[in-house]
């Protein structure tokens, strides 16, 4: 069989990178093109917005997200060290360094998981949140808010207050306030009159009943950005498992240098994605 | 052979130093980002928010260059992350129009919208 080459091209050399590491890039770009949708969802919907909740409304704490962005920073160092370590055959510190970031990522999950559940207790899910005064909000300020609030010694600034909310109570039991926008306007004016004369730290008990405009889509984009964000953090804790895993079986070595390096860039991809999520959803409210 | 190896863990052992400095500066501008939100910013809120993101882009700008290596593998990569930055950067900015239709729109529950000013 003779050999044609006629009209076929030089081909040059493949990209000189392992075979698994191009794989891992090429996958990274499509999760780039991801985040790229949901965060430009985000943008949008966040800033297009009329009103939104503050990180206070929907009880987020901007510590925590900070030092989630910190462990997941030194969960960034210690795989990339560990990456170092397999190179030069530092099997043993490797494995110890693996089992750090492992530890950063479980803690990063238990924050978030502290965080969910704060949010779950007060009802902000999607189809939990109130999001204008309506017959629920009325029932819950003058049969559960409104009595507690006269069993307690009030000062002066308090008992103008009660007196107001009183009033409000009142009015719009009896319809007086046709406009949504009044009612709803009226409303957080006074919750957050209430919030300085009874601060919440005094009195837990007297929580205003909930009221947060735009509440469901803040709760839709929150659950969806940092449970698709969480779901990856999990995916890569399974795979620095299994990498411990065969370090306990006695089969890792420095033949897993690329594997470690791979599962790294997906790592650091993670920490990358939670950069940007950190600003826009704790700090930018 | 043996001296390949060494040089390799030469390498490894020289990018452990920038490793750790690229941790340091990470950790200072996450530090800025929390300030814009503490009671110490003595700013706008919108000079904090600039602030902000330019800081999550510099944090980002320094992982993917020395935690992903791109600052080494770039001329290998480029092809492939140009494209994916430039059309998710479109992404955004394709969905920005509606942002920008917004300021019609109510922005204060209750208001009425503000009286279209007539020129004389």
């Amino acid at each position: 069989m003779s050999e044609h080459h006629h009209g076929e091209e030089q081909c040059a050399p493949g990209i000189p990178m392992p075979t698994s590491k191009l794989a891992m890039w090429i996958f990274l770009a499509t999760e780039i093109m991801f985040f790229s949708g949901l965060l430009g969802a985000y943008i949008v919907l966040r800033f297009g917005s009329a009103t939104w909740p503050t990180p206070h409304d929907v009880h987020l704490v901007e510590w925590m997200g900070a030092v989630n962005t910190f462990v997941l920073i030194c969960s960034s160092v210690t795989v990339v060290l560990a990456h170092s370590a397999l190179g030069k055959g530092q099997i043993s510190r490797a494995a110890m360094l693996l089992a750090a970031t492992l530890g950063l990522g479980c803690v990063f999950m238990g924050i978030k998981a502290v965080e969910y559940k704060a949010k779950i207790d007060h009802h902000l899910l999607p189809w939990q949140v109130r999001m204008t005064v309506n017959d629920t909000y009325i029932k819950e300020l003058n049969e559960i808010v409104l009595p507690k609030m006269e069993k307690v010694q009030r000062n002066p600034q308090q008992e103008t207050l009660f007196k107001e909310l009183q009033a409000f109570g009142g009015s719009i039991s009896k319809g007086d306030m046709p406009v949504v926008a009044d009612r709803v306007k009226q409303a957080l004016a006074l919750h957050k009159q209430a919030e300085e004369a009874f601060p919440p730290s005094q009195y837990p008990d007297l929580e205003m009943p909930q009221l947060v405009p735009n509440g469901s889509l803040w709760s839709s984009l929150y659950f969806a950005l940092t449970g698709i964000h969480a779901l990856h953090v999990l995916g890569g804790l399974v795979m620095f498992g299994v990498v411990l895993m065969l370090y306990l079986m006695g089969r890792l070595g420095t033949q897993h240098e690329v594997l470690v390096e791979n599962i790294g860039l997906y790592w650091h991809f993670v920490d990358l994605v939670w950069i940007f999520l950190f600003p826009l959803l704790y700090l930018l409210g | 052979m043996a001296e390949a190896a060494a040089a390799h863990a030469e390498h490894h052992g020289d990018m452990e130093k920038t490793y750790m400095k690229v941790f340091g500066v990470l950790v200072i501008c996450t530090a800025v980002s929390f300030i814009t939100v503490s009671p110490i910013w003595f700013m706008s809120h919108q000079a904090g928010h600039t602030l902000v993101m330019i800081v999550a882009v510099l944090k980002a700008v320094l992982v993917a260059m020395f935690f992903m290596h791109l600052k080494y593998d770039w001329n290998k990569l480029y092809f492939m992350i140009v494209p994916c930055l430039v059309v998710g950067t479109v992404l955004c900015c394709a969905l920005l129009p509606d942002i920008t239709f917004s300021q019609t729109r109510i922005t204060n529950f209750g208001e009425p919208p503000p009286a279209a000013t007539v020129n004389p």
